[in-house]
């Protein structure tokens, strides 16, 4: 690391300007990790931005606004709510210490198909907030997300914030081979609105689903969004689930690796899907209480 | 705790005994400000520093050594290859290694050349810039491998034990149920926190080598053995170290560190890296065990058939010993009237395998509880009451040598000891419990570990005290201390020994220039060997100070002053540990290579968890650890044996597993090498049980290793309760459960994937009927 020159961007239009010619660098994380010698230019701390706005913001029409340079521990802290998928992210990412460095936007530039903190992204309709010397521009966060390891990000853009949409329920589960810093060998996040208007109940007892949305990791050569078992999501019965967890299958494209097989990440994620269930109908018992 | 009192009359009233307490280490304020200065940490003025050129191949002839272009590097002082090494062996035969691989690498990461430089970064260029030309040759990848060559000329079984009392074969075939449990353990890593390395010196036509050892007496020769030196020209200073379990061992390091120094005569510094040590370091040896327990009706173990074959690597360090270790501990703390045992070594082109705490117990007793336990569920038997009902008691014979064994085992106190926690008897609550996919379960099982090198070794531990002027009295004891604080423990038994102040108490270890030679910090000897070496030597002192007119109760300066006036102020004294008392089946000309213990140290430990059936995955909730360690000499530094020794087995079952593909590591690093985080290691609940050694000091035998044993089968057994599915497979990792649970159920595992899931893998390399690990026929 000798000789490696560290510019810092103390404003957003100096970020702007020195990533034009350096590589942008926030918690360090996966950069240090993954070492230093096919990067050119110098590295730009986008750490040092001095932004008086809190990392987390509610914007006029509903939606939240999340720092992408923040530590992502800061975002989990924020007294401003972020959708519980994301909160559950952060508080199953690494450990205390990497959670204090590293960031939303790192996690996401990355590119890895196993990110924690991409899925709940993805369920809550994320749209990053991307600039550079050239202007801004607005991605959809599956427009991001263009292989392992590799994203639509253009030379000199940065990723400054994500923006997500409000969504009544969701959540997070990683599985990984131990409970703390561990690489994700699946995950799914998911979010959903209750299906009938009072209390997503149906006569019969089943619990109507409306508008679920899942989305995978570690499946697919990025995260994925699962739309046939969404499709078969529409109540929580056990059939439903049944058919869901089946459908699974053909939403994802798993391979074989160190952690994990093709096999294995497949049948895993059918049961993070089954585990659904239980889970949508404690949030919903629990939501119904908070509702008068 | 019961605790026998020294001979003779208590000489100082005020000294109120300090053994059962729970003294702080001696280190343990340095160790956590980190002011303690471990043998990686020296430094000296214009030291060089030292990198190693490692074999890229699993197995191949080497055509070539270009060191040109490193020679030529700035700043490097020295490039040595095979014909440097003015002996180039690491042990006695040639299958225990060279010091650099000259003709053929028979694994990757075997050492070929060392640079010594004057700086680390250039040190490891220069290192990389080594080109070596290699032949590849096929690859034996285990010890079923098909490839049609053999590791080292003799063959491919580096060796074999066979042993069997009674007549197992007909016992089985008259029993009433036969339990066939064939299973598979995984090479484990030791990660200890401080990787290999230190520095040596080469002044006046002596070497030293400040270099973490378990072993300074075997490394005092292998170093001497490797540059032609006199023994009593070689000093190893073996600590601080950052840990051992077992890597500490046979470590070639102070080899390589002696090499430098002696070549380039100044003071070279070395430290490997983790991925060296993770890639070139020793391994448990990850074992194939096939068990079958033959029971009548009621219970009674009628006959344990154990067949076992461990991978060793390509050399063969421990390999024999560990097996050896096996073959004792295949029964278990079981008593049966016919027993036996098969088992091969064998080598090949895999990590070398070595000393690990457990030493070849783990492997077979995975398997024997495991049989246990699933024995107790054919018959509708509490898997206590079976267990207690076919235990060896203390005195017995042991069931496959015939042996006598220690009336201080007191592993049936130790069971229930276990049994009698809350986690054990409120199962049943526990797993009424259980909620959706989580299945709540609870396990149970023990072992016992022998205690010292076994009999006929003439296994032997000293020391030396001398009483300073001052008032101090000073001790050079050994084993050494590798991060369990024994000196701690050795200055206990001698303040209670003397009856003075342990604060005028100073214990030295670690140093062979001025420690006796007292064997290895491993075989959970310390506390015994070196504990007792240490009561002893003290007892000659205390037998002065008893004589008339030496104490004349007057401060213990004055008696000192007068002890060193009159000439009797150092004392030598020497622990032979006992054999044991009638050899068995044993014919006493083998007695050495069967090695039987008089002394175990015994453990049970009781596991809660939960088990996600859609996932595999095992969540830990509490681990019970009942340990007979006869007297705790220093009662919470054994706990902290024990709870490391759980933790470690925990990894065991459930992480660690070093991977290789056709002799190619794929685990090289912490993040794919997944040891337990604070996360994932559960409460633990230790109970010392009540129980004196006679041979030992106050009372105290060894514990450290055995602790390490009944974790993994009792969550096995804990996962068998909690799902059906008995795990046969280490580590059971999530996605062996969920193939186990799936395959169980009769879905189908494999339609969707090309790949068959690891577990079904592991399935098929089972052949039970084809146990025996011949060499591979054809060419060497
Ligand atoms: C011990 C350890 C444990 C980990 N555990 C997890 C885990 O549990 N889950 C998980 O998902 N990840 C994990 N990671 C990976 C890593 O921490 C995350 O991906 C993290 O979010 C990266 O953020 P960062 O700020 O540190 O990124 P950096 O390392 O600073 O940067 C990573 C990449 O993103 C680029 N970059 C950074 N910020 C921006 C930005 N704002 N706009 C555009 N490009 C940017 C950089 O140029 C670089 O290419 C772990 C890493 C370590 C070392």
């Amino acid at each position: 690391m000798t000789g490696r020159a560290l510019a810092r961007a103390d404003t957003p239009a100096a970020a702007d300007a020195l990533c034009a010619r350096g590589r942008p660098l926030a918690g360090a994380t996966d950069l240090l990790v993954h070492g230093l010698d096919g990067v050119r230019g110098e590295l730009v701390d986008l750490t040092a931005i001095h932004d008086p706005r809190p990392p987390v913001e509610r914007l006029a029409d509903g939606r939240v606004r999340v720092s992408a340079t923040a530590p992502i521990s800061a975002i989990a802290r924020s007294p401003e709510p972020v959708p519980v998928a994301l909160t559950d992210a952060i508080a199953q990412f690494a450990s205390p210490q990497i959670r204090n460095r590293a960031t939303l936007g790192g996690n996401i530039a990355n590119g890895s198909p196993a990110a924690d903190l991409v899925p709940p992204l993805v369920v809550t309709d994320a749209v990053l907030g991307v600039r550079g010397a050239d202007g801004r521009r607005s991605v959809p966060v599956g427009e991001m997300l263009a292989g392992p390891g590799r994203t639509t990000l253009r030379p000199g853009e940065w990723i400054e914030y994500a923006d997500l949409a409000p969504v009544p329920h969701s959540g997070f589960r990683k599985l990984g081979y131990r409970r703390a810093l561990a690489v994700a060998v699946v995950s799914l996040a998911w979010s959903w609105s209750p299906g009938s208007p009072r209390s997503g109940t149906e006569p019969g007892g089943a619990v109507a689903l409306h508008d679920v949305r899942l989305a995978a990791g570690a499946v697919a050569p990025t995260v994925v969004r699962c739309p046939r078992a969404e499709a078969a999501l529409n109540t929580l019965d056990a059939t439903c689930v049944d058919t869901a967890a089946t459908a699974v299958h053909d939403d994802i494209a798993p391979i074989d690796d160190l952690r994990a097989s093709a096999w294995y990440r497949a049948d895993a994620l059918a049961g993070l899907v089954r585990e659904l269930a239980p889970a949508a109908t404690r949030q919903l018992r629990e939501g119904d209480t908070a509702q008068p | 705790m019961t605790r026998e009192t020294t001979q003779g009359t208590s000489r100082a009233p005020a000294h109120t005994g300090v053994v059962g307490r729970s003294l702080p280490a001696d280190d343990a304020a340095a160790i956590v400000a980190g002011d303690l200065e471990y043998v990686t940490d020296r430094r000296v003025d214009g030291m060089l520093h030292g990198a190693v050129h490692r074999s890229a191949h699993p197995h191949a002839r080497i055509v070539s050594v270009d060191t040109a272009r490193a020679a030529s590097e700035p700043g490097v002082v020295a490039v040595l290859t095979a014909g440097d090494v003015p002996c180039n062996q690491l042990g006695t035969d040639s299958e225990n290694g060279a010091v650099l691989a000259g003709d053929v690498v028979r694994q990757v990461g075997e050492a070929i050349a060392l640079v010594a430089a004057a700086d680390p970064e250039t040190a490891r260029r220069a290192a990389d810039l080594i080109e070596v030309g290699y032949e590849p040759l096929p690859v034996v990848d285990g010890p079923d491998s098909p490839a049609p060559v053999t590791v080292h000329p003799r063959g491919n079984v580096a060796g074999t034990l066979t042993f069997e009392s009674g007549d197992v074969a007909t016992a089985l075939s008259s029993s009433d149920l036969v339990v066939d449990v064939d299973t598979t353990t995984s090479a484990q890593e030791h990660v200890a926190i401080e990787t290999p390395g230190g520095m040596a010196e080469w002044d006046l036509g002596k070497i030293t080598v400040w270099c973490g050892s378990q072993n300074p007496g075997l490394h005092r020769k292998l170093v001497a053995h490797a540059l032609r030196l006199n023994l009593d020209d070689v000093r190893l200073v073996s600590n601080p170290v950052g840990g051992a379990f077992g890597s500490r061992n046979d470590d070639p390091a102070p080899v390589y560190l002696a090499l430098l120094a002696w070549h380039t005569t100044r003071p070279v510094h070395l430290h490997l890296s983790r991925r060296e040590t993770i890639v070139a370091g020793p391994k448990r040896h990850p074992y194939r065990t096939r068990v079958r327990l033959g029971f009548d009706r009621a219970g009674t173990l009628r006959a344990i058939d154990s067949r076992a074959v461990a991978d060793t690597g390509p050399y063969v360090t421990a390999g024999r010993n560990v097996l050896k270790t096996s073959a004792e501990l295949s029964s278990g703390p079981y008593a049966a009237p016919n027993a036996r045992f098969d088992g091969t070594v064998a080598y090949s082109n895999n990590a070398n395998a070595g000393a690990f705490r457990g030493f070849g117990a783990p492997q077979v007793a995975f398997a024997l509880e495991t049989a246990v336990s699933e024995a107790a569920v054919e018959l509708g038997l509490d898997p206590v009451q079976i267990r207690r009902a076919n235990l060896t008691r203390p005195g017995d014979a042991h069931s496959l040598y015939g042996h006598t064994v220690s009336r201080s085992l007191r592993a049936s106190q130790t069971l229930d000891a276990a049994a009698a926690h809350p986690w054990w008897r409120d199962r049943d609550a526990w797993a009424a419990g259980s909620a959706g996919p989580w299945r709540r379960g609870t396990g149970i099982a023990m072992a016992i570990k022998g205690v010292g090198m076994g009999s006929g070794k003439g296994d032997t531990a000293r020391a030396r005290l001398i009483v300073s002027a001052t008032g101090t009295v000073n001790i050079w004891a050994g084993p050494n201390h590798t991060g369990q604080a024994i000196g701690t423990a050795y200055r206990q038994i001698a303040a209670d020994t003397l009856g003075i102040d342990h604060d005028r108490i100073r214990v030295h270890v670690g140093d062979s220039e001025l420690v006796p030679e007292s064997g290895a910090t491993a075989a959970s000897r310390s506390m015994y060997a070196g504990g007792s070496a240490v009561h002893q030597v003290c007892g000659r002192l205390r037998a002065v100070l008893d004589e008339p007119g030496v104490d004349t109760g007057a401060s213990f300066d004055d008696v000192a002053a007068h002890l060193v006036a009159s000439g009797r102020a150092e004392y030598e004294a020497e622990f032979v540990l006992p054999d044991v008392d009638d050899i068995g089946r044993i014919p006493p000309e083998a007695l050495a290579d069967y090695a039987p213990h008089a002394v175990y140290g015994c453990s049970a430990q009781v596991v809660r968890l939960e088990v996600n059936t859609l996932t595999g995955e095992i969540r830990l909730h509490g681990v019970v650890c009942a340990v007979d360690a006869g007297v705790a000499v220093n009662p919470g530094a054994t706990v902290g044996q024990a709870e490391g020794g759980v933790a470690q087995g925990v990894g065991f079952a459930l992480f660690e597993e070093y991977r290789l593909d056709a002799g190619v590591p794929v685990t090289t690093s912490l993040e794919n090498y997944l040891i337990p985080t604070a996360m994932d290691v559960p409460p633990i609940e230790t109970v010392l049980v009540t129980g004196h050694e006679n041979t030992g000091p106050f009372g105290a035998k060894g514990m450290s290793e055995v602790v390490v044993v009944p974790t993994a089968p009792a969550i096995a057994a804990a996962v068998g309760s909690a799902t059906g599915f008995w795990p046969r497979h280490l580590p059971m990792t999530p996605e062996r459960v969920r193939a186990g649970l799936s395959a169980m159920s009769g879905e189908g595992t494999s339609e969707r994937s090309g790949r068959r899931s690891a577990a079904e893998r592991a399935r098929t390399r089972a052949r039970p009927e084809n146990m025996s690990a011949e060499p591979a026929e054809g060419a060497s």
